[in-house]
């Protein structure tokens, strides 16, 4: 697979239109409500990668309505021919912004023996409904944000997210809540898993890299319960479904936030006779194009930053807590977004579980983008670097730059690459010649690091079989082709 | 004795005829978001809520009866006095959308509403109450209180979550909507759905009657699927689940 991204680059510094690369999955700084931090007792900040990988998510991931019937079929969605069923096209909105007032009168709380009157007779009378006007959809002024393919069958929906590939699967006839006493109790452990694991065999998703073994889920109970209104107490109670969830990880780090888990339901049928899968839900993006050796705040740091409302991602987070918040632990892991986010990312974050002090029971987790800013250079420098320094027949691989310029320049960017025979070869054409690629950089232009190529160099271009390579790259003046800072090289092996 | 009786029965059709179409009613919609607080972390997102549950619900016919937002919602707005201005008592479908504590639903300026202050007043009008906060139905025994006649169910969560910039809410009328389900399908699969609720939590559903938990569905949903009766009279029980969204 062959997947040159010098057309970006190229384009980018040739056309003078550039940007400094943005930082990835940063929120605004929020300050965290009035709270003070504490680190629990005998808590110990873990130990801290120095770099981790990056991943974004590969153009191969796009989700289209073809990729969505495809799948649909292996969902049984088909019609009465065995063909594919047509999706039904959906969006979610960005709604309408409704300003409430900005003033309000006091309103009474206590009423006239009239309106008390009145009150009792409208509890007591039913009334009808008049008819329903045509529904108006979507509501003016709604913003389409993403396309979402939706199935239907009977009892059973499909929904797929076109944005980030995320699959919600429902069979209703076994997502049930009402049962006769007993039923549930019959689904084991067990049963479920065997179930879960047979309907994942037989929906074939494909297969990406960060999937979960299915092997070792966590199990927990829907259970029904009648209880007294006063007291509380439980009169009644039978277990209605049973829920799978497969944590992922990724390079042995757990996945938080709504792409970290594979969420399976198993219900019961509403006599009881049989068990199916009664929902699904599962993020499928295909990840690739680590940026390799990305520097990471230590815990400490990330503890600091979080004191300060810095680089808090899940700044959605409901809680309200009474004490301190004290810190009992604290992991690394990658943040996988979904929601209606894009989760083109994969954010590298510090996960701290900290508590209430003055409730322990209130727990509550902070995820910190654990992602190292770069600070801006003080000279001119450029980088080159590859994924790994040495490589198999089979492997792809990724090659990156990274540069920056001081001061507004004229310049020459040449990327070559030595290879075994003795020549150089110059990007993007791979031709044994000069070609230079000429800019005009503002002054304190920081591109990258970013990768530009991605794919398996025996075969291509200048690749010749096994041996010793290199990359470099140059910055020159472009008047008199002096370097204006050090040449970078990144030297890598392919196996004989 | 027979004439008596038909002249009671001719009476009281003659009294339905003419007091169905006065009591048409349709049904209404509240809301009450909170993103600036005194006491607490602001929050970014829960006027998206709002905004996604009066699009949905306008869309399909409901009229708005009230929406207020940070320091201008009260406590009266869920309905403390049982008299006067009843708040969410007055609307078939509110939602509120702010932080909450083990118990409470907290206001901007750091008064707490607790289930004790609501208890027995939910009588009226108001048949669904999803209070979209952290840990407000822990104490669900307390907040199931508030069920006496007229509510059918009321659900949030028992643990902190997370906003979903207006995702959940949607996820939850689409099904319940949209699609026809019930009320507690529609929160179940809302909340199992990684693109409508990503984070981890435990969620909860209380309805006042089994018959609601296994029948009821929204007014005016596409399908026309009936919503199943009031509570009348009390019978002093509640039902309820709770899950894990992971």
């Amino acid at each position: 697979m062959r997947k040159i991204e010098f057309t970006v680059l190229f384009a980018l510094i040739s056309s003078l239109l550039l940007l400094p690369f943005s930082s990835i999955g940063t929120s605004a700084d929020v300050r965290i409500g009035p709270y003070k931090f504490e680190l629990g007792r005998g808590f110990k900040f873990p130990s801290a990668p120095d770099s981790v990988a990056v991943f974004s998510v590969s153009e191969k991931s796009a989700v289209n309505e073809e990729w969505a019937m495809e799948v649909a079929k292996n969902f049984g969605f088909v019609n009465e021919d065995g063909g594919a069923l047509k999706p039904i096209i959906d969006y979610y909105y960005k709604m309408p912004h409704f300003n409430p007032p900005s003033q309000r009168e006091q309103e009474k709380g206590n009423q006239t023996e009239q309106e008390q009157v009145d009150d009792e007779n409208r509890n007591d009378q039913g009334y009808e409904l008049p008819n329903q006007p045509d529904p108006v959809w979507p509501p003016k002024g709604a913003e389409e944000m993403l396309k979402l393919y939706t199935f239907q069958l009977g009892n059973k929906f499909l929904k797929i997210n076109e944005n980030n590939g995320a699959i919600y699967y429902s069979n209703n006839n076994y997502m049930n809540f009402a049962l006769e006493e007993g039923v549930g109790e019959k689904l084991s452990d067990d049963v479920a898993h065997e179930i879960a694991y047979a309907f994942m065999k037989n929906v074939d998703l494909p297969a990406v890299q960060w999937d979960p073994t299915y092997s070792e889920p966590l199990f927990s109970d829907v259970e029904v319960y009648q209880a007294d209104r006063k007291s509380g107490e439980i009169l009644n109670s039978y277990i209605c479904m049973k829920e799978l969830t497969f944590a992922r990880q990724l390079y042995d780090n757990p996945v938080v936030g709504g792409g970290g888990a594979v969420r399976i339901a198993v219900g019961v049928s509403p006599k009881g006779g049989d068990y199916a899968v009664s929902s699904f839900s599962r993020l499928a993006r295909i990840l690739e194009n680590p940026e390799i050796a990305q520097a990471v705040y230590t815990p400490s740091e990330a503890y600091s930053m979080l004191q300060e409302g810095e680089g808090f991602i899940n700044n959605t987070l409901r809680f309200h807590a009474e004490g301190n918040l004290v810190i009992k632990n604290a992991y690394f892991a990658y943040y996988a977004p979904t929601g209606y986010q894009n989760a083109d990312y994969l954010t590298p974050v510090w996960v701290f579980t900290a508590y209430d002090s003055e409730d322990p029971s209130n727990e509550m987790e902070f995820f910190i983008n654990a992602k190292k800013e770069q600070s801006q250079p003080d000279e001119t420098f450029v980088r080159i670097y590859t994924d790994k320094a040495y490589y198999t027949p089979n492997d792809d691989q990724q090659v990156g730059i990274e540069l920056y310029c001081d001061q507004a320049e004229n310049v020459v960017l040449y990327i070559g690459l030595y290879a075994p025979d003795g020549y150089f070869y110059s990007f993007p054409f791979w031709t044994p010649s000069f070609f230079p690629i000429v800019a005009n950089l503002p002054a304190g232009f920081h591109l990258g690091p970013i990768n530009f190529l991605d794919y398996n160099p025996i075969g291509e271009g200048p690749y010749n079989g096994g041996g010793h390579y290199a990359y470099f790259a140059m910055l020159m003046d472009k008047a008199t082709y002096e370097l204006i800072c050090p040449i970078s090289v990144a030297e890598f092996d392919i196996e004989e | 004795m027979l004439k008596y009786s038909l002249f009671a029965l001719l009476s009281s059709l003659t009294f339905l005829i003419f007091l169905i179409p006065l009591n048409a009613e349709i049904p209404e919609y509240s809301c009450t978001w909170i993103n600036e607080f005194d006491t607490a972390s602001d929050l970014p997102d829960c006027d998206d809520d709002t905004d996604t549950t009066i699009a949905w619900l306008a869309s399909r016919g409901y009229d708005r009866r009230f929406v207020w937002s940070d320091h201008l919602v009260w406590e009266i707005d869920f309905d403390i006095y049982n008299s006067g201005y009843e708040g969410l008592d007055e609307a078939d479908f509110h939602i509120h959308s702010g932080h909450g504590g083990v118990g409470y639903i907290l206001l901007a300026d750091g008064d707490k509403v607790y289930g004790s202050d609501v208890y027995d007043n939910w009588d009226w009008d108001s048949e669904w109450v999803f209070i979209y906060t952290c840990l407000t139905l822990s104490d669900h025994s307390s907040w199931a209180g508030a069920l006496k006649t007229g509510t059918h169910a009321l659900f949030g969560f028992v643990t902190t979550c997370q906003g979903t910039y207006g995702a959940l809410p949607d996820g939850f009328f689409r099904r319940a909507i949209d699609w026809g389900w019930t009320p507690v399908q529609a929160y179940y699969g809302a909340t199992r759905d990684n693109s409508c609720y990503p984070g981890n939590a435990t969620a909860i559903f209380i309805t006042d009657t089994l018959n609601q938990w296994y029948n009821d569905h929204m007014w005016y949903n596409d399908l026309g699927r009936s919503t199943a009766n009031d509570e009348y009279s009390d019978d002093s029980t509640y039902w309820y689940a709770t899950w894990n969204t992971y």
